[in-house]
């Protein structure tokens, strides 16, 4: 079974979250929704960095989590690339050091440094470059290990629009090139529209249509509504 | 001024912080990074030294390091001598009460480290192991510096233990701290004064560097 299938369920204080859903092999899901809708809490599940209460979640035919078959893979063995919000990078090492700490290939990373424009400042720690240079060192980190599947949280969150443009163009490009499977987390409709094969609209852990139609409403906007409709490549993931 | 006991005590100093800083690193990586069952009563077990007197240290020692003890008979065996009143003796005792020391700070610095790290390695396939080389060692370093110059230290001044696991041999147990003891028993004011000189320089030295460290690891 190619892709990625998830059936969770975790409660966390007052938040109950509930989600089933599907991304198609080679394809970009976006979880949107509000803060504290538990979207990051979602994909760290699916990067086994928490443990779901129940459910099960498989990625082309391996099963990552199981409940009621007891299996729960490590994160190692899970094999995705993680880009985490605030791109957390080894503050010990330099940026080309911390793309290639995990490389299969160093050869993949000085072209991958050569893609995002990083070679001029390979040898500064990440605390001596902008919030765009580590995102996009973060971004050569996780695929330098050759992931299967991609999770990126909020990954140009902290960037200004004309950086988090180009790099967005940037990680599409290599994506495509590469037929990763992504999951996306941002609370950006513009974005996951941009970004996006499957929209996945998260309220409150649960799957919410009817948010993302209000939203898209509210904001706008019947251009992004009718873009939402006619993105040729644009479903929703129910 | 007799230095062979200033020499005693530098040696016992250097190779219990060697010995220490080895055995104190993963035993505190693995208390401070992961959960597991009974982690509380071991942690204070370790921490036991801190809490005891020194004499009582010294006491449990010397039956554990004695000939008829479940680790001083199995050496005996092995090596053919006793663990009692050598330096390789001492070396345990004092390894054994400056534990926590080394523990405590090395356990700070590593759960001061941002969490994100460690799950990032994990995420990248880092196992365990790896991950406490390649992560947790080079950001802590700090850390571990101020560990190892607090057991130099107490090390450095360490006598109850000492005298019960070591007595007072030349050249072999009879370190400064004792040898300072023994001065002033027999009067030997001036030889007593001399000795506790040499310490003054050098422990502060050593504190001044543990302060530096400790503020550059909190900013």
């Amino acid at each position: 079974m190619k892709g990625l299938h998830v059936r969770l369920s975790r409660r966390l204080g007052k938040l109950e979250i509930d989600v089933a859903f599907s991304c198609p092999e080679g394809s970009t899901l976006a979880l949107i929704g509000p803060s504290g809708a538990g979207k990051t809490t979602i994909i760290r599940m699916v990067a086994g960095l928490e443990r779901p209460d129940d459910g099960t979640i498989l990625f082309n035919g391996e099963t990552f989590f199981d409940q009621p078959r007891g299996i729960c893979l490590s994160t190692r063995k899970r094999r995705l690339g993680y880009v985490f919000q605030d791109y957390t990078l080894f503050p010990h090492l330099s940026l080309f050091g911390n793309a290639a700490f995990a490389a299969k290939d160093r050869r993949e990373v000085e072209d991958l440094f050569r893609f995002f424009g990083l070679n001029p400042m390979r040898n500064r720690r990440p605390g001596q470059v902008s919030g765009g240079e580590r995102q996009r060192c973060a971004i050569c980190q996780a695929m330098a290990t050759r992931p299967r599947l991609l999770l990126l949280d909020e990954p140009f969150s902290a960037l200004d629009v004309v950086t988090r443009r180009k790099l967005r163009d940037e990680l599409k490009k290599i994506k495509e090139e590469r037929r990763l499977s992504v999951l996306y987390v941002t609370h950006d409709i513009t974005e996951a529209l941009y970004m996006a094969d499957v929209i996945l609209p998260v309220v409150n852990g649960k799957i919410d249509r009817d948010w993302l139609e209000s939203i898209t409403r509210s904001t706008g906007s019947r251009d992004l509504l009718q873009k939402a409709v006619r993105e040729p490549k644009l479903s929703l993931a129910f | 001024m007799e230095l062979l006991p200033l020499y005693l005590s530098a040696k016992l100093a250097l190779i219990t912080t060697l010995v220490l800083i080895v055995i104190a690193a993963p035993l505190a990586y693995v208390l401070a990074c992961f959960t597991w069952p009974g982690k509380t009563f071991v942690d204070a077990l370790i921490n036991l030294p801190i809490a005891l007197p020194p004499t009582v240290i010294g006491f449990y020692l010397l039956c554990l390091l004695g000939p008829r003890g479940p680790f001083g008979a199995p050496w005996e065996t092995l090596f053919g001598a006793s663990l009692l009143f050598t330096f390789t003796g001492i070396v345990l005792a004092c390894a054994t009460y400056s534990l926590p020391f080394a523990i405590q700070p090395i356990k700070a610095a590593f759960e001061k480290l941002d969490p994100r790290l460690l799950e990032s390695a994990s995420v990248l396939g880092l196992s365990p192991l790896a991950t406490f080389f390649r992560v947790v060692l080079p950001n802590s370093k700090s850390g571990i510096a101020a560990a190892a110059i607090l057991v130099f230290l107490h090390s450095l001044g360490a006598f109850g233990v000492i005298l019960m696991v070591g007595g007072s041999i030349p050249g072999e147990t009879r370190v400064a701290s004792i040898a300072i003891y023994e001065a002033v028993e027999s009067f030997q004011y001036e030889k007593a004064w001399l000795l506790s000189l040499a310490f003054l320089p050098v422990s502060y030295f050593f504190l001044l560097i543990v302060n530096r460290l400790t503020r550059r690891e909190a900013s």
